[in-house]
């Protein structure tokens, strides 16, 4: 009776797994589970004929039942999954075309000089220094003066000026366009009490001959920094930390003498070459190191002037080209591109 | 300036290659632009010559034939057209394969065996130019005589030229002696000084018995040394003397020119030799010019002064313009026998003030305006006056002329060695600064070393606690150092800036304040990218035609005019950007008519009311936006093209800017009436939006029916926009209904109107225009506006009948108000 049960069960078996390899759709599927699996499918039917059995028969072929109703149940499971996929693959052939290209809307862009400018200015951002800005017509009392360049001073020729007119008086030349974004300095010292840190970037303009290098309006990124005790190894470590967030984290920084007015010591930083790794190349002309900012401690005078007392403040000061910048990191070979207004050359840099 | 190797190992030693000492010059301050070498190549192909006989070519009468001895067994024999050879002359013969400057190209070349109508020529006799010495082709090159043939050029005229790039505060390195002194400081070692003494005859005269000056303008000329110098005999300057002034890019005129021009390069301090015989009287004045005096200057130019200009005079007249050119009247020239002989000092700003005034650059003026100190003068007027004596075989008055006016004690710096290391974050020595200031020339004021030694003795760590400070005297030819700042970099700068510590920032971090006008500013710019705004950046200045064309012209008195534009057809101060954007979307959609959309955000000018010099004039920040052409570029999913229009750019103004705008009919001239509407935020103006107008169409050349531009004053903008956090409102519990309603009205009547009239009913939760139309079917004069309507009840679920009741009360408000009737009902 038992074996008898037995072979019904193992019968039953074959049956159910032939019938399930015959399914080829969902719904046949579907039809193959209600038969074997359902509440009144074969299983449950087996299952429900033990009540006559001797209490070990109905425990050896309730085991054996259930064992079965397991294993169809995990291979009816996979070839669902199986019948799912095959029906997925089938609907492609016949679904939409994914590689058309999408519904965009118009694609702006910023200004590669913004691009720079907002990348520099994040780059000092979680050293403390904050953004401000300020006037492009400038008196030539913060442009030059209170920088220590007086009139006649023969350092005035490292900033050819553009003038503006000034109809009430001929005689005085008291405004000009800011040949550097450094009257900031001035300004916002006179306005603010230390510590200060700024970063000031705007446009900077001097009457010189444009050429792929140079444009006679520009921007220039300034930046300041004052408290007690700052000294030229603040300058160094804040400087190089700005260079490596720019160029990357394994470039080196070197400061060489340089002269600014404003600044004493003075000094200029250059990178090693990003290009060729300070071997040499046509965009470090073969030195090895680009220029990339002019810097120095704040010159007693300036700070005099404004009404700091040198012997408490001091404090560094920096300046640098921004579309230079750009132009060196990728590979802009022309700065007069920049104020063409071209959308070939302005949609170029955005991310896209 | 060119700062020859030769030149400069006369007073110190280079004792290493050249380019580590570029190199080095170039860190601590001084910039060697580059390096120029002569007779790098010349090897073994390039030596001395001698003439040995001259024979006539026999097919031209220009051409001779030299015999040559070239150091060989055998002479050689060359054709050579030059006119100044001589047999008994060194001369630089250059042999088959040796590189030389064509002079008609310029270019390198490499000499090739020639003939020459008929005559074989195995090399060549070479001109300085040939051998890129200098641009001299008069004639051959003539060596000493003394030199034996065939020794290799490079032995005797090989070298190397520092090219300087100097800042403005350093003019002492406009000079070899000052250079030197910079390699001293950076090689350790010390410079031999020029002699500067001379012998002086028993017989001579005195000088006050000759000469005598009077320095009428004391603020003006701060030193005037000079001295007679007789029986000078006039002619060319030995050769290495026009060597040395050709590589340092002086052209050799005669032995006394050369020599001032010698020790200008040489010390730095410019001197000027007037030929005594040709100056009235035994006084020179240094006084102002007078108006309408003239003085023909050693160019030749006959220059207008006034009385701005400094000049030396006699009695008769200004007869040197003072620190910039001599006049043409006291030259010296091959007749002259006795010079007056003058080394001065005059204030930086008055030579930069005339030379500016004159429009005359010379390397005097170019020294004297970026400050030299008045001590060197004498020195360079002994040095000169010891050549003129050994060169020229002049006879020296005893004595020299020397007015004084400007003398200052030597300044005499102190520097805290706990300041210094204060500055550069690291402790340095007294012994190790002071050996680096020594080098450059500084001079040690010291305590008496016993005082030192006493307290030391008594207390041993006196020594160590004490705040050692160094007291120095900057070198007479250094006009830059004059605080302790200053010497502080001069110790850091030869030290080396790469030697020297660097740290971040320890100091306090600045409190932090959020500036809400650059946040709005970004969060703007932001936006416009977002809607498929590119951004553009124009040049501050602009023409009239152009402000007048978009109606930005101030009135004359306010419009900002640069006085020296660079481009003269662009001298304003732009009021309005709208120009430039148009002008960018102009030059793009030449090339790109589909579809253009910019933005520029920049600031404009005006003059103030009642500008004073003093104050600012108004600057503020606009931005400007404009679309022109197409809606969206033709693609797979755009077929039709549709052109944009009014509403795509005010769709594009609410979007980017976070305040909400209300836009009411206006006029702008620049902007098409009927399609034009000013911008405003809680009733303040804030800008324009429309379509353009035919002029500015056909003056940027847009299409004008699809070209839309605005203009916002960002600052404006900004006192309208409030950032604080949005507070919580309650989201509706009840579910809300909505009608649509067709509405006929009047054909000029706003929707806004309407829509604020619907929005004023408790029970309306949102108004939106969903349908405008005018044409067939409505009467004359009317357009039908169709709103669906949002109605919703805090207090509960609203029935049918409420919002009937609802929409009753709404029409009759239209209808009483702004009669305006229901067109039909839609349902």
């Amino acid at each position: 009776m038992t074996n008898n049960n037995q072979n019904t069960l193992e019968k039953l078996k074959e049956e159910a797994r032939s019938a399930l390899a015959e399914c080829e759709s969902l719904a046949s599927l579907e039809e193959w589970r209600i038969n074997y699996l359902g509440r009144r499918g074969a299983i449950s039917t087996v299952m429900g004929s033990l009540g006559g059995l001797d209490q070990d028969s109905r425990r050896t072929l309730g085991k054996a039942s259930n064992d079965l109703k397991i294993l169809l149940q995990d291979e009816y499971d996979d070839k669902v999954q199986e019948v799912s996929v095959s029906q997925n693959a089938e609907n492609q052939v016949t679904g939409i075309d994914v590689t058309l290209p999408g519904r965009n809307p118009p694609q702006g862009s910023f200004h590669p000089t913004t691009l720079i400018v907002r990348e520099i200015a994040a780059a000092f951002a979680p050293m403390g220094f904050r953004v401000v800005e300020g006037p492009e017509v400038e008196l030539d009392t913060y442009n030059f003066q209170k920088l220590n360049i007086p009139a006649d001073h023969p350092a005035r020729d490292m900033w050819n000026s553009l003038w503006v007119d000034y109809p009430n008086d001929p005689d005085l030349r008291p405004f000009l366009l800011r040949t550097h974004t450094s009257p900031m300095q001035i300004r916002v010292m006179e306005q603010e009490t230390p510590p200060i840190r700024v970063i000031v970037p705007g446009k900077a303009f001097r009457y010189e001959a444009t050429d792929a290098t140079h444009e006679w309006q520009f921007t220039q990124i300034e930046g300041l920094a004052i408290d007690k005790g700052i000294g030229f190894a603040d300058l160094k470590g804040t400087l190089d930390a700005f260079a490596k967030s720019i160029f990357g984290e394994t470039r080196k920084t070197r400061f060489r003498c340089d002269f600014f007015p404003f600044v004493e010591p003075g000094a200029e930083m250059s990178i090693d070459c990003f290009k060729c790794d300070g071997e040499g190349c046509r965009v470090c002309s073969h030195t090895g190191w680009i220029e990339i900012l002019g810097a120095g401690m704040v010159h007693p005078e300036v700070l005099r002037g404004v009404g700091y007392d040198p012997n408490i403040y001091s404090g560094f000061a920096f300046g640098m080209g921004a579309e230079r910048i750009a132009m060196l990191r990728q590979g802009i070979d022309d700065i007069r591109h920049f104020y063409a207004n071209d959308l070939r050359f302005l949609k170029q840099f955005s991310q896209q | 300036m060119k700062v020859p190797i030769s030149w400069l190992s006369d007073y110190v030693d280079i004792d290493m290659p050249i380019e580590m000492l570029s190199h080095k010059l170039t860190m601590s301050g001084l910039e060697i632009g580059s390096i120029d070498t002569i007779g790098g190549d010349w090897g073994d192909l390039i030596v001395v010559g001698r003439i040995l006989e001259i024979n006539p070519h026999p097919n031209a009468d220009r051409l001779k034939v030299p015999l040559i001895d070239v150091g060989q067994e055998e002479p050689v024999s060359v054709v050579c057209g030059a006119p100044n050879i001589r047999v008994g002359q060194n001369i630089a013969y250059a042999s088959e394969g040796a590189k030389l400057t064509n002079p008609k190209t310029g270019q390198l070349e490499q000499l090739r065996k020639a003939e020459i109508r008929g005559i074989s020529s195995l090399g060549m006799v070479c001109s300085s130019m040939e051998l890129g010495i200098s641009d001299d082709h008069q004639g051959i090159l003539e060596l000493d005589q003394e030199l034996l043939p065939g020794t290799p050029l490079t032995d005797i005229l090989g070298d190397q030229i520092l090219e300087t790039e100097l800042t403005p505060n350093r003019p002492d390195c406009l000079s070899v002696v000052g250079t030197a002194y910079e390699v001293a400081a950076l090689t350790d070692q010390d410079v031999t000084y020029p002699d500067t003494s001379y012998f002086i005859g028993d017989s001579a005269d005195e000088i006050g018995s000759v000469m005598e000056v009077f320095v009428e303008e004391p603020n003006l000329c701060l030193r005037y040394t000079g001295t007679v110098v007789r029986n000078v005999q006039v002619g060319p300057s030995p050769s290495w003397l026009t060597n040395r002034l050709e590589r340092a890019g002086i052209r050799p005129i005669n032995n006394v020119v050369d020599i001032t021009n010698y020790v200008m390069m040489e010390l730095g301090q410019p001197l000027h030799a007037f030929d005594r015989a040709k100056v009235t009287g035994n006084t020179i004045y240094v006084r102002s010019a007078k108006d309408k005096e003239i003085l023909k200057t050693l160019d030749g130019q006959v220059r207008n002064l006034t009385k701005e200009t400094l000049v030396i005079a006699d009695v008769s007249g200004p007869i040197g313009l003072a620190g910039i050119m001599g006049g043409a009247n006291t030259e010296v020239d091959d007749a002259t026998n006795d010079v007056f002989l003058e080394a001065a000092n005059f204030s930086a700003s008055s030579i930069r003030q005339s030379r500016s005034l004159l429009n005359l650059n010379t390397e005097a003026s170019y020294r004297f305006e970026r400050v030299l100190q008045p001590e060197l003068a004498l020195r360079a007027l002994k040095r000169a006056t010891k050549l003129l004596v050994e060169i020229c075989n002049g006879s020296v008055t005893r004595g020299h002329i020397d007015v004084y006016p400007g003398k200052t004690e030597p300044q005499n710096i102190t520097v805290s060695l706990n300041k210094l290391g204060r500055m550069l974050g690291a402790e340095f020595s007294y012994s190790q600064v002071l050996s680096v200031l020594l080098k450059l020339g500084f001079a040690e004021l010291r305590q008496p070393s016993s005082v030192n030694d006493l307290i030391d003795t008594l207390d041993p760590s006196a020594a160590a606690n004490r705040d050692y400070s160094l007291t120095v005297t900057p070198p007479y030819w250094r006009s830059d150092i004059n605080i302790e700042e200053d010497v502080v970099e001069e110790f850091a700068r030869i030290f080396g800036y790469d030697n020297l510590p660097s740290k971040r920032l320890t100091s306090e971090v600045p409190e932090f304040t959020p500036n809400q006008y650059l946040e709005l500013k970004e969060i703007v710019r932001d936006n416009l990218v977002g809607t498929g705004m590119s951004e553009m950046v124009s040049y501050v200045v602009t023409s009239r035609e152009n402000l007048r064309t978009v109606g930005a012209w101030p009135d004359s008195e306010r419009a900002m005019k640069l006085l020296n534009p660079m481009d003269q057809t662009k001298p304003w101060l732009r009021s309005s950007l709208l120009g430039n954007l148009c002008e960018g979307l102009a030059r793009n959609h030449r090339v790109a008519p589909s579809g253009v959309r910019m933005f520029e955000i920049g600031h404009v000018f005006t003059w103030a009311m009642n500008q004073s010099h003093d104050d600012l004039p108004n600057e503020t920040e606009h931005l400007v936006g404009g679309i022109t052409g197409l809606r969206s570029n033709v693609s797979i999913w755009q077929q039709a093209e549709e052109v944009v229009d009014f509403f795509d750019l005010k769709g594009i103004l609410e979007h980017a800017l976070p305040v909400k705008l209300n836009f009411s009919p206006a006029d702008h001239p620049a902007l098409k009436p009927g399609g034009c509407a000013s911008i405003s935020v809680n009733g303040a103006e804030v800008g324009y939006i429309g379509q353009i107008n035919e002029n500015v169409a056909g003056f940027f050349e847009l299409p004008k029916d699809r070209t839309f531009i605005f203009e916002v004053d960002l600052e404006a903008l900004s006192n309208t926009y409030d950032n604080t956090p949005k507070l919580f409102e309650s989201v509706a519990r009840f579910p809300s209904s909505a009608r649509d309603i067709a509405l006929l009205a009047d054909k000029q009547r706003s929707s806004a109107e309407i829509e604020s009239i619907i929005g004023a009913h408790k029970l309306v939760e949102d108004v939106l225009p969903i349908d405008s139309y005018i044409g067939d079917g409505i009467p004359e004069g009317t357009k039908s506006l169709t709103y669906r309507i949002i109605f919703q009840s805090e207090t509960g679920t609203l029935e049918s009948g409420d919002v009937d009741k609802a929409q009753r009360q709404i029409m009759r408000s239209l209808k009483h108000q702004l009669n305006v009737d229901e067109r039909f009902h839609v349902d």
